[in-house]
C-alpha cells in the first residue's frame, strides 16, 4: 500500500504544489506582535518574508525526514521540490533587502553578516 | 559539514522574563532527555548503521535536534534577559547565577551537569534504534511536564512545537527500525550484530 505524505504540522496541507505559502501554515507560525503593529513599513515586510522562510523551511525539514524512510514516494518528492523552491525564493528576497542568512550569501561591499540581529535575540 | 542559517526553526519572542521557568526549561538543553543528548546520540550513532536509510534518518534528525538546541537556548536566554541579581535570586535562579550569571550552560533542571552517559552509541543498530525511540518519548514526556507548569503563551508555543517534533521523530525512527529489520534475519533479529559480525551472504547487503 502506498503511504501518503501529509505535512505533520499542517495536516490540511496537501502533498501537491501550493501557490501561496502565506495561506498554508498560519496556525503553525505565529506572527510577531511588534511587527504586526508596524503596519506596512519595511519591518512588516521583513517579518512576512521571514515567516515565509520559516514555513517553507519547516515543510522542507518535515518532508525530508519522510523521504528518508520513503525514498520512492513520488508525491512527497514533488512536495519537497515545491517547498524547497518556495524557501529559496523567500530567502533570496529576504537576503536582497535585509542581509544574509548564510555567510555564503554576503554580497555587499561590507561584511554585513555581523551587523544584523542574531536569531536568539527575538523580535524580527 | 554543516552550514548555519541565521534564523530559528520556530520563532521565540518572549516579552516577560521568568527565571523560574528558565530553570525548568534548561533541562531540555543539557538535561537527561534534552536536545544536546539527542543531537549527540543520533549524530554519533550514524557511523555504525549498515544501511543508507538509517544513516539518513540519524543525520537529518540529529541535525534538526541542533536547531532545537538553539530554540531551547533562545527560550532560556530570553526568560533571563535584563533581570537583576536580586530578581534572579528571588525567582529561584540564585545557584545557577552564581556559576554562570545568565550564560547558557548545559545542565538538568536540578543542576546536574550534562554528561555523555545520558545517551548511548552501542555500535549495534537494533539496540541504538530502540534507544532512539525511547529517547523521543522521554523528551516528549519532559515537554509535557514543562507544559503543565508554563502559562505564558510566548513560551508555550515553541515548547508545543518541540513536543510535536518528538512525536514525528518517533514515527520516523519506527520506520527506520522496521526497514532495518526487514533486511535482517526475520526469525532472529539478534542473531548477529550487522555492524560488527560478518554478514551472512544470504542477507544480500549493500553497505
Amino acid at each position: 500500500m502506498r503511504e501518503l505524505y501529509q505535512c505533520s504540522m499542517m495536516p490540511g496541507m496537501p502533498a501537491e504544489p501550493v501557490s501561496d505559502s502565506r495561506l498554508s501554515a498560519q496556525d503553525v507560525m505565529p506572527v510577531c506582535g511588534t511587527c504586526q503593529n508596524a503596519g506596512r513599513m519595511a519591518a512588516g515586510d521583513k517579518e512576512l518574508l521571514m515567516r515565509q522562510i520559516m514555513e517553507a523551511g519547516f515543510a522542507m525539514d518535515d518532508v525530508a525526514l519522510f523521504l528518508d524512510t520513503h525514498p520512492e514516494n513520488q508525491d512527497a518528492l514533488r512536495y519537497y521540490k515545491t517547498v524547497r523552491d518556495m524557501r529559496d525564493q523567500s530567502m533570496a528576497a529576504y537576503e536582497r533587502r535585509f542581509g544574509p542568512l548564510r555567510y555564503t550569501d554576503v554580497t555587499s561591499m561590507s561584511w554585513n553578516w555581523v551587523t544584523e540581529k542574531w536569531p536568539w535575540e527575538g523580535g524580527c | 559539514m554543516w552550514v548555519y542559517e541565521k534564523r530559528l526553526q520556530f520563532p521565540v519572542n518572549i516579552k516577560e522574563p521568568n527565571a523560574k521557568m528558565a530553570q525548568f526549561i534548561m533541562s531540555q538543553y543539557g538535561g537527561p532527555d534534552g536536545e544536546m543528548g539527542a543531537s549527540m546520540r543520533y549524530l554519533s550513532q550514524r557511523y555504525s548503521m549498515p544501511y543508507s536509510e538509517q544513516k539518513a534518518v540519524l543525520t537529518d534528525i540529529g541535525t534538526e535536534e541542533l536547531a532545537h538546541l538553539e530554540i531551547v537556548a533562545a527560550i532560556v536566554h530570553q526568560l533571563t534577559r535584563n533581570l537583576t541579581a536580586e530578581e534572579l535570586e528571588e525567582q529561584g535562579f540564585g545557584p545557577y547565577y552564581i556559576d554562570h550569571a545568565t550564560g547558557i550552560w548545559p545542565q538538568a533542571a536540578g543542576g546536574v551537569p550534562f554528561n555523555a552517559c545520558e545517551f548511548q552509541s552501542k555500535g549495534d543498530p537494533v539496540t541504538d534504534l530502540f534507544e532512539d525511540l525511547a529517547a523521543e518519548q522521554k523528551a516528549r514526556s519532559t515537554y509535557d511536564n514543562i507544559l503543565r507548569v508554563v502559562t505564558d503563551p510566548d513560551v508555550c508555543e515553541p515548547i508545543r512545537f518541540l513536543r510535536k517534533r518528538e512525536i514525528v521523530h518517533f514515527q520516523r525512527f519506527g520506520e527506520a527500525l522496521r526497514g532495518l529489520q526487514e533486511k535482517l534475519d526475520s526469525r532472529n533479529f539478534y542473531a548477529f550484530n550487522p555492524s560488527f559480525d560478518p554478514l551472512p551472504a544470504a542477507a544480500g547487503n549493500s553497505r
